[in-house]
């Protein structure tokens, strides 16, 4: 018996010692907040802090806010047509709206995490303010890209350490003010340039604050601030070894091509499946349902057509009015070969298509019921395109993929390149009243641009012919000029809303956004979710006029 | 030795039947009325015995002293007794029994060595007896066992006897044609009409529903009687009626408030081996599991169903309220699930083997369209984007490629469906020994599951051993193993959807007999028969689990005891796939084959104390201490790979691939702690109460939350054994119960409390740059969800329980509900977990057990009756943000939790609205919503709730025939007033795109010239408006699950074939569905709507030697 009670008593204290040790947690695959503060974490929190980019830049998001509803592009038969009809329905409960919102305060939040606990880190002081300075030119991409398409938003430098249920539309001009200081910061520490290709770099920072004087400076036509994008373009044109390379379409050639010396900052994408997460999709989304036709079927080099995205007559037909321009023909694809041969209804009677043999062709002019029957492929002139077949943008196609399926991408998102600087300097320039001193910026770009001939001397007389006075200079021409040599660059509702012509364009140029855009829709609406969850709700976050 | 019956319950240990009567008699005495005919000749023992005005009692010890005959009598008859004056010397027992009782308001009827005191019949009188017949007869069981001491009565009239110790009875009765009853109480009773005949010999068989059947409760077992919360047991044969896969598969249909089904979207009702989910009464919470707990042979399990081979179960017992769950605390909020497996017998070695075969077929496709109806829809399609012009003779040789030309000429159809299902096969064995001595028991069995289903991709094969142990030592300690090993190899790519899509106008093959990769032109749509070639697909998962229970018991002092369990439960799963670029999946890219594996180390270590006292007769207590620690750690690791140099390569060469996509391995680790207390009681067998508390301390939750504590109460009134009743000689079963307890539910995955980081990718150039960004706001103050409910329970038998059953009603609360409170995502977090929320749950179950017509012979034709039936009603009472409805989650308040919220389609917009279409921004022939609030705009405003995944009631009727010696079983399922969404139907399944591209639903579709207002008319140029709104459909139905036809072999011819007992039977399982979804939209199965539905036909076979 006297066994028994023992035993009973060992198991008593088996099991209050057992305890305490149980219930702790014993966490191994996960990682726990405090390792941002060691040395190892702070750098990979930088690493962070960059991933968030490729959640806008490379997926169909970044081109839905982008070049979609624009008088540069519209929907598609795949697309969300919602950014384009301008209805109702692209209003505050929208999904895209909700997630860039979302994935940019998560950037934030991540470079104020590394901004706020940076002074108790110990790391080489040098390193960590060239850390301290990528984060800051970090954050200040994610809140100009929110202040761009939302206006008045929330404005934290504090990192979030428990539930936060409130917030506030802090003004434009605060948030901006935010943004400057980051990217003066990042001027003045970071390097030149970094081992790191794809690291923020002081010329980057440059071009980022150009964009960011040029863009407040369309607020209210402040003069000094154009002035100061117009210098900080320059800076970036003279003071480094960026130059515009000879031939437009080598600036999206694939590879090391990528890597050439007119990119200022890409985000970053590889050919290492571990490292390039989701992939830069952006091929996908600009082309047509090219591999139905009769001849073709879907090819590595004629990518996977999501149809999301058609030009629109205006950019398809008209913006490259100038003959001599060779971006036209460098940046749509309206000639396909045959790659599935056989014999095909094509015209209205069966044609027998070999290898190689054109299947389609998709001119920019009127082609006469007679002339299209003669055509032993088909024709898609301006009149029989459709929103399932149209010329398609050639400059993110990726044929390095593994299969002509494949969705992930490995080509870098081009984000500043020069021949936007020049466009910077050019627009801030003429801006501030001072178009010759923009000309000379826009001629070179030009002059880059002209078809090359089939002899030295024609070469050189498209290059003539492709310059322009001072007198033609305004700013329907910068965003027509930003339009041919930026064509789906991702730039153009924040170029429409910089100008204010966002209604003006629209209206003109984009059939299907014509009925609907207001004056509103230069500033998206402010994500449902947002404000449900502010306490106070609409009354402590407001919506957007208009939503 | 004497007993007085409120304490007789572990007198004898001699044949089963002796016991079951020795417990029953007195019950029996106080139901019925009747005059017992003493029948005790050969009784020589000789007695002396003198004594004056002695009490009763007195007697009774002298005579037991004497002779060793024991005495049941109650003690309220004792009461009565008159005092006895005797002068008994060497008189024969009888006639020393006969003076003590002369003149007694009792009789006696002897039985072996048990001599039981019944009232006597107030009417009976010699005088009565004189001109009646006398019949004669014998009674036996099921077994052909004589039954002693059964009550015959004659029908309307006092008259009555017993059976002898040979079972044999005589009895006057006034005329030919009365009817007799036979009564036993724990047998059914039985009404034989006389016929005027002289010897009536009948079979009784055991009821259904003894009362003191032995129900398992958490951490002991209780008899019936006792029983305070509620809990519905389903037993041996109903588990094993069907050829099912896993246990969780046989409940549905048996336990009132027990709802399995198919999940919906999961579509994989009828894979082998697939998981139903259930519910025990209805959901409670919304993001932290609704699942049971399970709990096998004491150790509560997690996950992997299917490795318990069900042959192995002998039942289960299913926990409903929080009187029964509460003990098992933080893990009882959703019900729990108690499995016992086969024990060893005393005696010798029984050696059985049970099998069946059973064969799959298709009896149901999905309905898409064939050649001519697809071709004609593409048409249509292209009319209503305005490219395909029916004056154009080119128009056809525009639009269609020449394989489909071929096929519209030659009014050919290729049915993919048909040529990629073929029927399932599914065997299984069963080979158990069981035996023992009075100190060793074993039970060891063997099985072997093989299940080969509808598409060769599909296969399950288990093996599995059971080896469950007693072993006594001394008359103190007992010790004791449950082990079960099994193995299972599933292989489980489907890729069926395919075939719905396919082209029909498509052939598979060329002239050759090749497949044709790609037989048309779209890209997407390779042929779905590519995955059917051998090697082509893989994705195998392996799977060993050893779940072992060890226990060791002591007998401290009398009624303390001791048990140790340990519960091991170790599961290894490895799993691997492969995709050649020849399959459907790769699509001509390059091949992929992944490799996982994940170790899990499961334990329960448990100490439970308990203690059973009777104090001054009447007052029963039985007391339960427990502490016990649970712990579960998993290690995973995986790799995946892109271009396998070789095929043969499959998933074991993953370095040889020329890409590595991923590589991962992981931990994770979860303990909980406990301390358990319950108190039993129960006062005269009329009043029971029992109390408990349980303290479970987590590692999940955070320092200062850890603990959680469950406390339960719940009481009893057996108003049958009050004196009042009887006389309601009707009822023979009446019990009430209420019970009230908090139950809890951890609800949230380990490590939810910690802040933590995610890990993202990144590059410089080239160069890797994983980063670790803030993912998880650390939250120390999370806690358990808490429920409390409150069950009333009425369990009731009438007419000697020829009817039985039990209501429930039942009411609970859920609090703390673990959910995500959304915050503004400007912080840079969208969400954080935190107990917010509250569910409310009502419902009630009914569930009777009727024999409707009992055998008048041992052949005669019986049949009974189990039903059950239940309806709950749940509702969100709170969300995140206070009574707010969150009508992103789709969660509203004061409805149930999963809910439909979309418009209502009204129907289609016909030619002639085109303007009213226009004002809608919709078109003719496209879906006319519902304007709800009539502001003549479609917004989000205008969606409203269409139904809920919950059923009104659901509930299941098992009717049993038995004829000779065949029997008949028949299980029909029900659910009425769910709604559910069928995938076949929305957008992401490509089989309802009325795009004119992929084959598509053979729906009557709107045309021009058929004003249907069914779906919308197919356009090329995009998915119909709101196509969401024809996604619903009432999933009510009533099903024929099953129907059995079993037939047994004389003992002779199966002592023939060297066996005990020899039984075959055939079943057909889901014959018969009636459904409005498979009636009115061709549907196949609500359960199972994206797939085939089968009927599966079974032979088997169970014998044992």
């Amino acid at each position: 018996m006297k066994n028994i009670y023992l035993s009973l008593l060992l198991f008593a204290v088996i099991a209050f010692s057992a305890c305490k040790k149980e219930l702790v947690e014993d966490a191994r695959s996960q990682v726990t907040d405090n390792y941002l503060s060691t040395p190892d974490g702070f750098q990979t929190g930088v690493n962070a802090a960059y991933s968030y980019m490729r959640e806008f830049y490379g997926l169909e998001i970044g081109s839905n806010l982008s070049v979609q509803g624009t008088d540069e592009y519209t929907a598609g038969s795949g697309a969300d047509r919602d950014f384009t009809t301008y209805t109702s329905n692209l209003g505050p409960t929208k999904g895209n709206l909700t997630t860039v919102w979302t994935n940019s305060y998560i950037g934030i939040n991540t470079c104020n995490a590394l901004i706020n606990r940076a002074p108790d880190v110990a790391i080489e002081a040098t390193l960590k303010n060239t850390r301290l300075a990528e984060a800051r030119f970090l954050r200040s991409q994610y809140y100009f890209l929110l202040v761009q398409m939302f206006g008045a938003v929330h404005l934290t430098t504090t990192e979030t350490k428990g539930a936060v249920t409130t917030a506030a539309r802090a003004p434009v001009a605060d948030v901006y003010k935010l943004i400057i200081e980051d990217l003066d910061f990042a001027i003045a520490n970071l390097p030149v340039t970094s081992t790191n290709y794809g690291r923020a770099i002081k010329p980057a920072a440059e071009h980022a604050l150009a964009k960011v004087y040029l863009t407040r400076a369309g607020i209210a036509n402040d003069a000094a601030d154009y002035t100061k994008a117009a210098e900080l373009a320059k800076s970036v044109i003279n003071n480094y070894t960026y130059r515009l390379l000879d031939n437009f379409s080598d600036v999206f050639a694939q590879g090391t091509g990528e890597r050439n010396n007119e990119v200022i900052f890409s985000i970053q994408y590889s050919n290492n499946v571990l490292t390039n997460g989701m992939g830069n999709k952006t091929h996908l989304y600009f082309q047509s349902a090219y591999d139905v036709q009769p001849g073709m079927q879907r090819d590595l080099a004629n990518g996977r057509p999501f149809s999301r995205y058609r030009p629109t007559p205006y950019n398809a037909n008209q913006v490259y009015n100038n003959p001599a321009d060779g971006r036209s023909d460098k940046t749509f694809k309206r000639v396909y070969f045959c790659n599935r041969p056989g014999t095909y209804a094509i015209n209205g009677r069966q044609v027998t298509l070999k290898l190689g043999d054109t299947a389609i062709y998709m001119p920019p002019f009127e082609m006469t019921a007679a002339q299209i029957a003669a055509k032993n492929y088909s024709v898609f002139p301006p009149s029989r395109v459709s929103d399932t077949m149209y010329p398609a943008l050639t400059k993110f196609l990726d044929p390095t993929r593994r299969d002509s399926n494949d969705e992930p991408g490995y080509r870098d998102f081009i984000l500043f390149r020069l021949g936007e600087t020049y466009l910077i300097a050019a627009e801030a320039l003429l801006m501030s009243g001072r178009p010759a001193e923009a000309l000379p910026f826009i001629n070179t770009l030009r002059r880059r641009a002209a078809k090359t001939g089939a002899t030295a001397a024609e070469t050189a007389a498209n290059k003539t012919a492709m310059e322009v006075t001072a007198a033609q200079l305004n700013i329907d021409f910068i965003l027509d000029e930003r339009m041919r040599e930026l064509n789906g660059e991702h730039q153009r509702w924040y170029d429409l809303v910089r100008t204010k012509q966002l209604v003006n364009r629209v209206k003109l140029y984009n059939a299907l956004g014509a009925p609907n855009v207001k004056d509103f829709h230069m500033l998206r609406p402010i994500p449902q979710s947002q404000i449900d969850a502010t306490d106070g709700g609409n009354s402590s976050f407001p919506q957007n006029p208009g939503y | 030795m004497y007993r007085f019956y409120t304490e007789f319950s572990c007198i004898y240990k001699r044949s089963t039947i002796h016991k079951f009567l020795l417990t029953m008699k007195l019950l029996c005495m106080l139901m019925f009325v009747s005059v017992m005919h003493v029948s005790a000749s050969g009784f020589a023992q000789m007695v002396n015995l003198t004594k004056n005005r002695a009490p009763m009692k007195e007697i009774i010890h002298d005579i037991q002293l004497q002779t060793g005959y024991s005495f049941i009598i109650s003690s309220d008859l004792l009461k009565q007794a008159n005092l006895v004056t005797i002068n008994a010397k060497n008189a024969t027992f009888k006639e020393a029994l006969d003076q003590c009782f002369f003149g007694q308001p009792f009789d006696y009827v002897i039985n072996n060595k048990t001599i039981v005191v019944k009232k006597k019949a107030l009417f009976f009188s010699p005088a009565n007896k004189i001109q009646q017949s006398t019949i004669k007869g014998k009674v036996m069981d099921e077994k052909g066992l004589a039954i002693p001491g059964v009550n015959i009565s004659v029908k309307g009239t006092q008259t009555g006897t017993a059976t002898d110790n040979d079972g044999n009875y005589t009895l006057t009765t006034a005329s030919g044609k009365d009817i007799l009853i036979f009564s036993l109480i724990g047998m059914t009773t039985q009404e034989v009409p006389v016929n005027n005949r002289k010897e009536i010999s009948i079979v009784l068989k055991e009821a259904q529903t003894g009362l003191d059947e032995v129900v398992v409760v958490g951490y002991g077992t209780q008899a019936k009687k006792d029983i305070t919360g509620a809990i519905t047991s389903v037993k041996d044969r109903d588990l094993h009626e069907r050829p099912v896969t896993n246990f969780v598969q046989a409940l549905q249909g048996k336990a009132a408030g027990v709802y399995v089904t198919t999940s919906n979207s999961a579509n994989n009702g009828n894979e082998p081996g697939s998981n139903p989910t259930i519910l025990i009464r209805g959901k409670r919470s919304i993001n932290g599991g609704n699942d049971p707990l399970y709990v096998v042979d004491g150790i509560p399990i997690t996950g992997g169903i299917n490795d318990i081979n069900n042959d192995d179960i002998v039942s289960m017992d299913i926990l409903k309220d929080a009187s029964a769950t509460a003990i098992y605390g933080s893990r009882g909020a959703n019900g729990v699930v108690i499995i016992t497996t086969k024990r060893g017998k005393t005696g010798p070695a029984t050696v059985s083997y049970n099998t069946y075969a059973a064969i799959g077929v298709v009896n149901r496709f999905i309905n898409v369209m064939d050649g001519a109806q697809f071709a004609e829809y593409k048409r249509e399609a292209r009319r209503a984007a305005g490219t395909y012009l029916d004056s154009d003779p080119e128009a056809d040789s525009k639009l269609f490629e020449p394989v489909e030309l071929a096929s519209i000429a030659n009014g050919t159809s290729t049915d993919w469906q048909r040529l990629f299902l073929k029927n399932e096969f599914r065997q299984n064995h069963e080979l158990n020994v069981n035996g023992g001595t009075e100190k060793t028991k074993y039970s060891i069995s063997f099985g072997f599951l093989d299940d080969k289903g509808y598409n060769p991709n599909l296969t399950l094969r288990r093996y599995s051993t059971r080896v469950n142990i007693d072993q006594d030592l001394g008359t103190r300690f007992k010790v004791g193993v449950s082990m079960l090993a099994s193995f299972t190899q599933a292989n489980n790519a489907n890729s069926f959807n395919n075939t719905l899509t396919a082209n029909p106008l498509a052939v598979p093959y060329d002239a050759a007999g090749n497949l044709i990769f790609t037989p048309t032109r779209e890209a997407l749509q390779p042929n779905p028969l590519a995955d059917l070639v051998d090697g082509a697909v893989i994705s195998r998962n392996k799977r060993l689990r050893v779940l072992s229970s060890f226990y060791g018991e002591a007998k401290i002092i009398d009624g303390l005891t001791l048990r140790t369990n340990f519960g091991p439960d170790l599961v290894e799963n490895r799993s691997g796939s492969y995709f050649g670029s020849n399959s459907t999946a790769r699509n001509l890219g390059q091949s992929t084959a992944s490799v996982g594996e994940d170790f899990t180390m499961n334990y329960t270590w448990e100490n439970i104390l308990t203690y059973k006292k009777t104090i001054a007769k009447k007052h029963r207590i039985d007391l339960t201490g427990l502490y016990s620690i649970s712990s579960r750690t998993l290690e995973a690791t995986g790799a995946n790979a892109q271009g396998l140099p070789l095929e043969s390569f499959e998933y074991y060469n993953i370095g040889a691939a020329n890409t590595i996509t991923g590589i991962n391995s992981s931990y994770e680790k979860w303990s909980i702690l406990s301390y358990m207390g319950r108190a039993n009681y129960s006062f005269d067998d009329r009043f029971l109460a029992t109390l408990t508390i349980r303290a479970d301390g987590s590692s999940r939750f955070g320092a200062d939350h850890k603990w959680g504590y469950f406390p339960s109460a719940a009481l009893g009134w057996n108003v049958m054994n009050e004196s009042f009743m009887k006389s309601v000689t009707a009822l023979s079963n009446l019990k009430a119960r209420i019970s009230y307890g908090k139950t809890g539910n951890t609800g949230i995955a380990p490590y939810g409390t910690q802040g933590l980081l995610s890990r993202t990718q990144y590059d410089y150039g080239g160069t890797d740059a994983f980063g670790y960004r803030p993912s998880q706001l650390r939250n120390d103050d999370l806690r358990w969800e808490s429920t409390s409910s409150l069950n009333l329970g009425v369990d009731f038998g009438l007419f000697n329980n020829r009817i039985s059953g039990a209501v429930e009603i039942y009411k609970t609360k859920t609090k703390d509900l673990l959910m995500d409170k959304v915050l503004p995502s400007s912080g840079g977090f969208t969400k954080v977990q935190q107990n917010v929320g509250s569910t409310e749950n009502k419902g009630i179950e009914f569930s009777v057990s009727t024999q409707n017509i009992l055998p008048k012979t041992k052949d005669g034709f019986s049949w009974s009756t189990d039903l059950n039936l239940s309806a709950t009603k749940e509702r969100i009472t709170e969300l995140s943000q206070g009574k707010i409805d969150n009508v992103a989650n789709l969660q509203f308040i004061g409805e149930p939790i999963t809910v439909y919220y979309e418009y209502k389609k009204l129907g289609i917009w016909q030619t002639g609205q085109e303007a009213e279409a226009a004002k809608y921004s919709s078109a003719v022939g496209q879906v006319r919503l519902q304007d709800t609030d009539g502001n003549g705009i479609i917004n989000a405003n205008d969606r409203v709730i269409l139904g809920t995944q919950l059923p009104d009631y659901t509930g299941g009727v098992t009717n049993r025939f038995t004829f000779k010696r065949f029997s008949f079983s028949a299980l029909v399922i029900f659910n009425q007033g769910n709604m559910f969404q069928s995938q076949l139907y929305t957008s992401g399944n490509n089989t309802m795109t009325l795009g004119g591209r992929y084959n598509n639903l053979n729906v009557n579709y709107w045309t021009p010239q058929n004003p249907t207002n069914d779906f919308p008319r197919p356009n090329y140029n995009g998915t119909p408006l709101f196509s969401n709104t024809f996604t619903y459909f009432d999933g009510s139905f009533v099903k024929i699950k099953n129907l059995s036809l079993g037939y047994d072999f004389s003992e002779e011819l199966a002592k023939k074939m060297a066996a005990k007992s020899f039984r075959v039977y055939a079943s057909v399982q889901d014959p018969f569905t009636f459904a409005p979804y498979v009636k009115d939209y061709n549907g196949t199965d609500p359960e199972i709507p994206g797939r085939p539905s089968l009927i599966t036909y079974t032979l088997g076979l169970n014998i044992s030697f």
